[in-house]
């Protein structure tokens, strides 16, 4: 699960006083499926109603839902065997309910959505991390999305899907004064689907949920700039991509968010919600795909993951756990979570909200020897996540 | 160095015992101080109001993308936003709308500035963050949506308290002639950190909408790497339209600064002339404490004080009185500064453009300019006297205190020295502008206030013998004609600055009154047009203010109209100053002769030759400004690119000082592809009624919100800005007289004191209470009289100074001469009357002088 929320998109502050989750009465926490309405209180739609999942329509924009995302992380190597580690991100977030165009006689600047990206580099033998942002409101073509086919535009960068049925492919484009990023992504495994009937439940609330899916293992290849540079790079990406409303609720803190692809060719992910008491709330849970793309459900009890290390950021004061123990028993995993680098945190993004996002290398707990790679979201240790 | 005990038995002590007139000097040193600091602030506040309309949107900007005339293309943004080395840019409309116009009051509406940016994403740093702070906004004050796509509004707490709005409720604006509603989104704390009170923030997608600016930018905002700043200025100026200008923020407050140089730099002048009163007032003072103390000074000289000693000691005393007048002035200007930012800020609204300036910009480095000011013309005037206290011989104990030196033939040399000074003055006049700034036109302004003021003891002397002439009926008079001359140089100093107090007002007035039957005598002459139609409650046409589309048309389709012509007025940047260019139907000024062409040009032929053409009339203002004349090539940028226009004729004007370049409509809407006018002039067929005609075109423009003004009612709005435009020079005029008047207390206070003595030996010898009183009250008129001749004398000067030379230099005005006799006179009869008033109280004093008491002092 990839939920850096409004919080950390650099979407106006004014947007959270009335974006935010309208917190329900306590009754309704307990709230049986039955009571679900179609609507969530802001008047976009539930998705916490049960989803069948069509692709590659579902890769494109579902602009009835007030939040929406799609999320690239991906471990890259050079022809000279530099690694690096990537993030990029189109987020969108509707206004209202539906999508409204301007009318003749009215502005251009006129719109309902709006795009935050964030873009990520992390230089392993650099040791350096570099991070951009743009932020596109739906006015001169500057932020777009399709419902009918993934093409997504925040500003200059953009992401669409040109594969043939069931080999999807991506191709993104995203470059700022630092670092550039041209990549093609072909699918190796079916989407894998989270939760249960396309139901991935984020908390009690009547709308605590999003319809979530996971590309877990899309062959890379393409260009990167960084440093002035142009590399030939080839790797493996991981893509999430979540849309639902008004999906979380006040009392939560946070979360952590893991995303593993093994050697072995399966891949986990996990997300653990953390309430402000510290508990993590009984709708975290996760994923488990085989190598064949079969998916199992995880839940909160099948995981566990203990931090083995903390770190401080200089940027911002917040202290993140760094370093995990995570044991998936019913798996025969046991694994060590290291990240290559510890300051991977993208700092006061245009809203001021920070998070970290980070690759990790996984190694097996016993030997140490070298199992696979991840990574890593951390959100709310840095700052309220703003509910 | 023996300062310390030589201070306090010269200064200290009879200035504790005249308590009372050094406080009177103290004061008229903190006014004139005050005046000088308080007039300074206003102007620093008006020019910075004009910087925070940039800082405002974030003060990270250090790069704007500028259009003229109608702005440009908003997809500009899109190529400049990709360059490299810029972090952000922001999408900006900067208008105004009106609030509370009524229809028929020109002054009625109140103008709030207008900032549109882009909402959802505000620049880092920026005020409109500030303002969609949580804090500002509830979750009842509607969402995001409506910022965006209804309309919604920040306004700050003061502007919503003002007005009465209300978080959540639709207001209703007026831009240009139309309605706009906006829906109060969220008010904006009071003392939120950049925001200016006056400034409504709406999401650019409202703006463009309700300033009917769809499609367009007016600026764009860029947050640009300080270090690559050169380098990305060149690659915005290679992307953006023709006519936008890619500029540092700094530019623009300067080219700001420089049109409003002259109108500030005359202000200050005008206003530090009190703070020259107050000198004289000092050097009264000091030459005063002198004279008293003269045998003092004989003593600690023969006792081995150096001349040096004793000349540093009596510049201390003024330097004292400058530091202690100054400190009180400072804090009087402060307050003084909030009243006068009022009075500036709406004249520079009036005149240039919409300064909003709302609070007063304390700048620190004002506030030390006005008290070094204040303590170095303390130290000047001390000066002399003190030089007159080092001069002072050892033996000196053996004269009678209290009596100034006679010097042989004072009075003639210090007049031939005047008169040199003002021969001194003819030259300066002749020598033109620096930079624009009449620089020898204030230093023969001041040779004229020195230069007369050296005539003040010839005048002294000459009243004196007149006096005494006439003492055969008037006991009175004959022994007040005797205290004239028995103190020359402190009459002549008492006289010499009510002799400026006046002078001043003379010349302001004369200037104001010929100013007033010059610029009449134009409106008569150029406002030929029976009715104008203009913005609703708005004193000028603002050139935010515009019209809908069609407009003229409707107007001119109106039965009754025989013929409309069109206004549409630009700031334009030219030659690193903001002027204006106007754009009318150059092919009716031949029929309805709108223009005094100069030069004997041919508006016949102008206007054949002008319309669909670049060549252009230019104000004489402009002429002046940028030495330009017929035959000279103007570059403008316009939307179509940098435009060359040749001058075919200069023509009088008085509605700009920063100039103004006129067009052909036509050519202009070629050119800037803007169709929009700021007023309308209507001319009517012979015969119509007019308020039928007036009632018949608002019809045909409703709903729209307009002003339809007569001739009459629009000339009456010219004098009318014009009055409200010198209101202040009146307000500074006053507060000279009341520093003169402070100085006739002070000096015929002395005067009773030094001649205790005297007065009491006069009732020992039988005078009566009421004789004593009139000798002093004598003394007053006498000064009275002597001030106002010579202040009307030198104010007539002064006058001529400001009318052909300064203004003349500084705004390009010719303004004919007119002279307000009967005001004149009526300044000296005030003035006199003013004098004997300040001489009721040393009257007074004289009066209570006890006969015992000063026989047996003597």
């Amino acid at each position: 699960m990839k939920i850096i929320r409004w919080a950390s998109t650099g979407f106006a502050l004014a947007i959270l006083a009335t974006l935010t989750v309208v917190v329900p009465p306590n009754g309704v926490r307990a709230a049986t499926p039955g009571a679900i309405s179609a609507r969530t209180a802001s008047g976009f739609a539930n998705a916490r109603l049960p989803w069948q999942f069509v692709f590659p329509r579902d890769h494109a924009a579902h602009f009835g839902f007030a939040s929406e995302w799609w999320y690239y992380t991906g471990h890259l190597v050079a022809a000279d065997g530099r690694r690096f580690g990537y993030e990029l991100t189109f987020f969108r977030y509707g206004l209202r309910p539906g999508d409204p165009r301007p009318g003749p006689g009215e502005s251009k600047w006129r719109g309902n959505q709006v795009y935050p990206a964030h873009l990520a580099l992390t230089d392993e033998r650099g040791r350096r991390f570099v991070y951009d942002e743009r932020f596109a409101r739906e006015a001169l073509g500057m932020g777009r999305a399709s419902d009918r086919a993934l093409d997504v535009a925040a500003d200059d960068w953009t992401l669409h899907e040109t594969g043939q049925r069931g080999t999807p492919t991506f191709r993104m484009h995203a470059a700022s004064d630092a670092v550039g990023l041209d990549l093609i992504q072909v699918a190796e495994k079916p989407p894998a689907v989270h939760g249960h009937d396309g139901i991935s439940l984020k908390g009690a609330c009547a709308s605590c949920a999003s319809h979530y899916y996971s590309m877990t293992r899309l062959r890379t290849s393409g260009r990167l700039r960084y440093g002035g540079r142009w590399f030939r790079v080839t790797g493996t990406s991981w893509m999430d991509h979540e849309f639902g409303s008004d999906e979380l609720q006040p009392d939560q803190a946070g979360w952590d968010w893991f995303s593993i692809q093994l050697d072995d060719r399966r891949e986990i992910m996990d997300y653990r919600l953390r309430e402000k008491t510290g508990a993590l709330t009984p709708e975290s849970s996760g994923s488990l795909v085989d190598q064949r793309g079969a998916v199992r459900y995880l839940a909160r009890e099948d995981v566990l993951v203990d931090a083995t290390g903390a770190w401080k950021s200089p940027h911002t004061g917040g202290t993140y756990p760094s370093g995990w123990h995570v044991r998936i028993p019913s798996a025969h995993l046991d694994l060590v979570l290291t990240p290559v680098l510890v300051d991977q945190e993208l700092a006061n993004t245009t809203a001021g909200t920070s998070y970290w996002e980070g690759a990790v290398d996984a190694n097996d707990a016993a030997t140490g020897k070298h199992l696979g790679v991840g990574y890593v979201e951390l959100t709310g240790y840095a700052g309220a996540i703003s509910l | 160095m023996r300062l310390p005990p030589l201070f306090s038995a010269l200064v200290l002590g009879p200035l504790r015992s005249g308590a009372l007139r050094s406080l009177v000097t103290l004061l008229a040193v903190a006014l004139g101080v005050a005046i000088g600091l308080a007039i300074d602030l206003a102007n620093a506040t008006a020019v910075a109001s004009f910087a925070s309309s940039v800082n405002i949107v974030s003060s990270k900007v250090n790069l704007q993308v500028l259009g003229v005339g109608g702005g440009f293309d908003e997809r500009t943004i899109l190529r400049v936003q990709r360059l490299p080395g810029i972090s952000y840019a922001s999408p900006t409309i900067e208008d105004e709308v009106t609030v509370g116009a009524k229809a028929g009051r020109p002054f009625s509406g109140e103008i709030l500035r207008v900032l549109g940016v882009d909402m959802l994403r505000p620049l880092p740093g920026a005020a409109a963050a500030a303002a969609v702070s949580p804090g500002a906004t509830a979750p009842d004050s509607g969402d995001t949506w409506t910022l965006v796509n209804g309309h919604g509004a920040f306004v700050s707490a003061t502007t919503a308290q003002r007005l009465g709005w209300r978080r959540g409720e639709v207001v209703h604006a007026v831009s240009g002639d139309r309605d706009v509603a906006l829906r109060v989104a969220g008010i904006i704390p009071a003392g939120t950190v950049g925001v200016d009170s006056s400034v409504v923030f709406v999401d650019i997608a409202t703006a463009q909408e309700i300033f009917g600016k769809i499609g367009s930018l007016d600026r764009i905002d860029l947050v640009v790497d300080p270090v690559q700043l050169a380098a990305v200025e060149r690659a915005v100026a290679a992307v953006i339209p023709p006519g936008a200008r890619a500029i540092r923020p700094k530019t623009r407050t300067d080219e700001i600064a420089r049109m409003l140089q002259s109108f500030r730099l005359n202000l200050a002048a005008l206003a530090y002339v009190a703070l020259l009163v107050g000198m004289y007032l000092i050097y009264n003072t000091v030459a005063i404490s002198v004279v008293q103390r003269r045998p003092e000074i004989g003593t600690v000289r023969a006792l081995g004080a150096t001349r040096g000693a004793v000349f540093r000691t009596f510049v201390a005393e003024g330097a004292l009185i400058g530091v202690l007048g100054s400190a009180g002035g400072l804090v009087l200007g402060a307050v003084l500064a909030t009243l006068s930012v009022a009075a500036v800020s709406s004249t520079v609204d009036i005149l240039y453009v919409a300064s909003h300036a709302d609070r007063v910009a304390y700048d620190p480095v004002l506030f030390a300019k006005a008290f070094v000011l204040g303590v170095l013309a303390s130290i000047v005037a001390a000066a002399f006297p003190a030089l007159d206290a080092a001069s002072t011989l050892p033996a000196i104990t053996l004269r009678a205190r209290g009596f100034e030196r006679r010097r042989p033939r004072f009075a003639v040399r210090t007049a031939v020295a005047g008169g040199a000074l003002l021969a001194l003055a003819v030259p300066c006049t002749r020598i033109p502008a620096i930079d624009g700034i009449p620089v020898f036109g204030y230093v023969a302004g001041l040779l004229i206030i020195f230069g007369g003021s050296l005539c003040a003891p010839l005048a002294v002397g000459a009243l004196a013998r007149l006096g005494t002439t006439l003492a055969a009926r008037r006991p009175a008079l004959g022994l007040a004609a005797a205290n004239f001359a028995g103190a020359p140089l402190r009459t002549s100093v008492a006289v010499a600055a009510v002799m400026i107090a006046i002078g001043m007002t003379v010349a302001v007035a004369v200037l104001v009154a010929s100013f007033r039957i010059t610029i009449i005598a134009w409106a008569d002459e150029t406002l030929r047009a029976d009715l104008f139609v203009r913005p609703v409650g708005l004193a000028d046409a603002s050139d935010d203010a515009r019209f809908s589309r069609g407009v003229a048309e409707r107007v001119a389709a109106v039965p009754g109209v025989a013929q409309v012509a069109t206004l549409r007025e630009i700031a334009m940047p030219y030659h690193g100053r903001l002027t204006n260019l106007g754009a009318t139907d150059l092919s009716s000024i031949a029929e309805h002769r709108p223009l005094r062409l100069l030069g004997g040009a041919d508006a016949t032929a102008l206007a054949r030759s002008l319309p669909g053409t670049t060549g252009v009339l230019i104000s004489e203002p402009f002429a002046t400004k940028f030495d330009a004349g017929p035959g000279d090539r103007i570059v403008l940028p316009t939307p179509s690119g940098p435009t060359t226009f040749t001058v075919a004729a200069v023509y009088n004007d008085y509605s700009s000082d920063a100039g103004v370049v006129l067009l052909d409509s036509r050519t202009y809407r070629r050119l800037f592809h803007d169709d929009s006018v700021n007023s309308v002039a209507v001319y009517a067929r012979p015969g119509t009624d007019l308020d039928r005609l007036r009632s018949a075109i608002l019809r045909a423009l409703a709903p729209l919100r307009v002003d339809v003004a007569t001739n009459r009612e629009l000339r009456d709005l010219v004098v009318h800005v014009f009055d409200r435009t010198f209101a202040i020079t009146y307000a500074l005029d006053v507060i000279a007289i009341v520093i003169a008047v402070m100085g006739v207390v002070s000096t015929l206070f002395a005067l009773v004191l030094e001649r205790r003595m005297e007065f009491g030996l006069l009732r020992y010898l039988g005078v009566t209470i009421g004789g004593v009183r009139s000798i002093v009250l004598t003394e007053a008129a006498g000064i009275g009289l002597l001030g106002g001749l010579l202040g009307v004398g030198v104010g007539m000067l002064l006058a001529l100074d400001l009318i052909f030379v300064i203004n003349r230099q500084a705004f390009g005005w010719l303004i004919e001469l007119h002279v307000p006799w009967p005001f004149l006179f009526e300044t000296i009869v005030v003035v006199i009357v003013a004098a004997v008033v300040a001489g009721i109280y040393p009257a007074a004093v004289a009066a209570r002088i006890r006969t015992a008491d000063a026989v047996r002092s003597e």
